[in-house]
């Protein structure tokens, strides 16, 4: 896979991740968070992510940025996926976008690269009313829920 | 450390992908905690984990 990614620093539990997106809008710090939840004795991750905003001290979950950079944006948080689940390879990690619209991007995202970590990865894509599915390209999922494959 | 095979360094370059021992701790970030509720909340739902876990051990 050879997509154009941000390089990142991360926190030594390998838990975050924090890059810098460039583009028309200046720079932007961004922050990916794989936030731990327990579920009757399974250790789930969320994958979090957003901008970091430097006036409020906070996450902007909400801002639309727009740095015409989102391709790259979501090579990136894909290759935290796989740096994150290489140190935690039995980490079931749950995605889903703060607005439809980015989970929408979340999937674009996974669309490009799954040829390449379909082999590694099982992913599954949850449909209203009728739960999750194995992933495949042409469905619209509202959220994401992926894991490594046993080796 | 584990380490990386040939292949997962391809799209894995270590090197330019540095460590923070001093990273902010996002761990108290309201954001992050409010989105890991929402999940749990989600995940909580009757069914839906159940449904999950049938569908992963079957793969």
């Amino acid at each position: 896979m050879n997509l154009e990614r941000y390089n990142y620093e991360k926190s030594s539990d390998f838990f975050s991740y924090v890059f810098y997106s460039e583009g028309p809008k200046g720079v932007i710090k961004k922050i990916v968070r794989y936030t731990p939840v327990i579920l009757n004795t399974t250790l789930y991750f969320n994958l979090g992510f957003g901008d970091w905003d430097e006036a409020e001290n906070r996450i902007n979950d909400l801002v639309n940025t727009n740095n015409r950079d989102s391709e790259k944006v979501l090579a990136t948080i894909a290759h935290t996926v796989v740096e994150f689940t290489k140190y935690y390879p039995k980490a079931i990690v749950y995605a889903e976008g703060s607005t439809l619209s980015r989970t929408r991007l979340y999937q674009m995202g996974i669309n490009k690269i799954w040829n390449e970590i379909e082999e590694k990865f099982d992913l599954y894509g949850f449909v209203e009313a009728e739960g999750f599915h194995p992933f495949e390209r042409n469905s619209n999922y509202q959220a994401f829920v992926i894991s490594r494959k046993n080796q | 450390m584990p380490e990386f095979t040939s292949e997962e360094k391809k799209i894995l370059p270590l090197e330019e992908d540095v460590i923070d021992p001093n990273m902010r701790d996002y761990s108290n970030e309201p954001y992050f905690i409010k989105k890991a509720e929402e999940a749990k909340k989600f995940l909580e739902t009757p069914g839906v984990l159940e449904q999950l876990k049938k569908i992963m051990n079957n793969e």
